[in-house]
């Protein structure tokens, strides 16, 4: 009999696995990707509905109560969550996430060392040692780091790097600490001193993560979700190989590589390595050296951009994270409207790292029901770029600056950007000149066809658009 | 109408990717039972038939390619996953970076299923009632909030037909 419930077990584990599969497939399709979320929630439901016939399980009240305590708090964050602090709350059930496998690590450890202990290294308690390790390790950084990101991202503490002297010693020495204890408790798992020594591992474990996540700031701020994201899943894979649990190990390996996948699409769209966004602290250092520009900035007031606006057949946007700091997304989407009644064709040019976030322009443009194919990525939309009559720059900056292509002393020299130079028009909404996250000039104010028009995106939009109206009545 | 031929298309070759990973895994389940019906045997259960007791044991002893420990294959669905992992996701166009991260957010969730071994193991330790609930609490977060924050997300994506 209760051999007949392991094998039942195994299978709705590996059936749960392979919904996972599929929902992430078809996640990475927009036709799809609502049935394919759907899909791997099923799969989820099953895996949860079968271990809960697992005849280890003598009692259920703790599994009720922490279940439903946790349910209630992710449903409630999920559905009052304002569409502008999702990179922030994606962070933070990520944490969450990492948490738990440190905990079910900590749990197994707990179990064995006080039960029967570890046994002699066969590859199964060797895999269970490092495991049991990994587990601990990278749920702990994961926990803390996403709790960073998410303070972050959400302004309780400033988004800016934060460095101090000596950060990298003092990360090499919590790093050096936690092999360390890694090595010894992989040499004598069952000695009197290893308990309170894997306690201190959790809590270098967290420290690492806050250490390794506050000097990243601002735009490199996609990347480190990513790799949060798939330390999340490594950490889920390592908790299943201390449990020897098939399914953990599927869906945590999944997500994984679809994190690590992620980062390096982050990566490349810099033109940076990963550990280069890692370590370096960018833009909050002396690095940015690069030509002064001069040349003379050409001012546009709202009611001059819309003459020129007017007479235009194609108009692009180029949104970047001002938009989302001024809320501009409807706003933008009724200029769009009034554009396209006008007979403009109006397209948006999406840069990968733009905003906080991967793909966080496309979920701000959706909520203001921008149709998905108007949106354009940027190797689109670049080869097409000098036939457009006008290009909206909306709070973006580093991402359209041109000395990415053309300085090779600039700090961000051979990161691809959108071409925005190359239109015949360019206009660049923004409160001042100041530079962007990089802290590189931008010699795209400067240039013959560029007009600045001053001013909170939001407002400057809404001008436009009354000027619009006004000439309809 | 057309979309739906070319989705179907692919399956397919997704359905023979996950069939690896079945394999894998079952093969994994029938090696793994077969030492515990060798184990119960020896418990004292008369009801198994010697033969089989006897083939285990004949198994076990012969250091032939059948012997594959149980550990190397959960490695290897491992390596699978990982493989399979970066194939589906190597090609995701940019406007779904978001829903992908917190949809595959959601999945790393599944350590809710070691949390509930940890919470219900029925132990009398406080500590690890503890542990376990705490466990609980945050694995139900990450599903329940990454699930529903990825629907939300997806269902404001729209295509120029559904408007």
């Amino acid at each position: 009999m209760n051999e007949t419930i392991k094998i039942l077990i195994e299978v709705a584990y590996m059936v749960s696995a392979v919904t996972f599969i599929l929902g992430l497939k078809m996640l990475s399709k927009p036709t799809t990707a609502i049935k394919g979320n759907i899909i791997s929630g099923l799969g989820m439901c099953l895996a949860i509905a079968i271990t809960l016939v697992n005849p280890v399980i003598k009692s259920y009240e703790w599994i009720i109560i922490g279940g439903l305590i946790g349910s209630v708090i992710g449903a409630i964050a999920a559905i009052k969550v304002p569409m502008t602090s999702m990179p922030g709350f994606v962070a933070f059930f990520n944490g969450t996430g990492g948490l738990a496998s440190m905990l079910v690590g900590w749990s197994d450890f707990h179990v064995t060392y006080t039960g029967k202990g570890y046994g002699a290294y066969s590859l199964e308690n060797i895999v269970l040692i490092l495991a049991t390790y990994l587990a601990m390790l990278i749920g702990g950084v994961t926990f803390s780091g996403s709790m960073v990101a998410y303070a972050k991202l959400e302004e309780k503490i400033q988004g800016k790097p934060i460095l101090f002297k000596g950060q990298q010693l003092v990360n090499a020495i919590v790093l050096g600490l936690a092999i360390l204890i890694g090595v010894l408790f992989f040499a004598s798992p069952n000695s009197s001193i290893i308990y309170p020594v894997l306690i201190l591992l959790m809590i270098l474990a967290n420290i690492l993560g806050i250490l390794v996540t506050i000097p990243i700031g601002g735009a490199d701020m996609p990347v480190v979700i990513c790799l949060l994201n798939s330390y999340s899943g490594m950490a889920a894979c390592a908790s299943g190989f201390v449990l020897n649990n098939t399914v953990l190990i599927v869906a945590g390996s999944l997500v994984g590589a679809s994190g690590i996948i992620l980062t390096a699409i982050m990566c490349k769209a810099m033109n940076r390595s990963l550990a280069n966004v890692l370590f370096s602290g960018f833009g909050s250092s002396e690095g940015a050296v690069s030509t002064s520009v001069t040349g003379e900035v050409k001012a546009l007031t709202p009611e001059d951009a819309y003459f020129v606006l007017e007479a235009a057949r194609s108009v692009v946007f180029v949104p970047g994270y001002g938009m989302a700091v001024a809320q501009a997304q409807h706003v933008v989407k009724e200029l769009a409207d009034l554009l396209e009644k006008n007979g403009a064709e109006v397209k948006y040019a999406i840069h990968p790292v733009a905003g906080r976030m991967p793909g966080h322009m496309n979920v701000l443009l959706a909520e203001a029901n921008v149709p998905y194919d108007q949106l354009l990525e940027m190797d689109d939309i670049n080869p097409i770029i000098d036939t457009v009559d006008v290009c909206i720059v909306v709070g973006a900056n580093d991402v359209v600056n041109p000395s990415a292509r053309e300085d090779p002393k600039s700090a961000i020299y051979g990161m691809p950007i959108i071409n925005v130079d190359y239109a015949k028009t360019c206009f660049v909404l923004k409160r001042s000149l100041a530079s962007g996250f990089s802290g590189v000039e931008n010699p795209l104010f400067f240039k013959e066809n560029t007009r600045m028009i001053f001013g909170d995106a939001k407002q400057t939009l809404t001008a436009i658009i009354n000027q619009f109206k006004e000439a309809q009545e | 109408m057309k979309r739906r031929i070319v989705k179907l298309n692919k399956i397919p070759l997704m359905g023979w990717v996950s069939l690896v990973v079945f394999v894998s895994i079952l093969s994994l389940l029938l090696l793994g039972s077969f030492p515990k019906v060798k184990a119960d045997s020896n418990a004292g259960a008369p009801t198994i038939p010697a033969v089989v007791a006897t083939e285990c044991a004949t198994e076990q002893s012969l250091p032939s390619s059948r012997t594959l420990n149980p550990m190397t294959l959960l490695l290897f669905t491992f390596l699978i996953a990982v493989f399979l992992g970066v194939e589906i996701l190597t090609k995701v166009p940019s406007q779904l970076h978001t829903p992908l991260m917190s949809g595959s957010n959601a999945i790393s969730g599944i350590t809710v299923v070691g949390a509930c071994l940890a919470a219900g193991q029925g132990r009398d330790s406080w500590l690890l009632i503890g542990i376990g609930v705490i466990a609980m609490i945050c694995a139900m977060i990450n599903v329940a909030g990454g699930y529903l924050v990825t629907d939300r997300m997806l269902r404001m994506f729209k295509g120029k037909e559904r408007k």
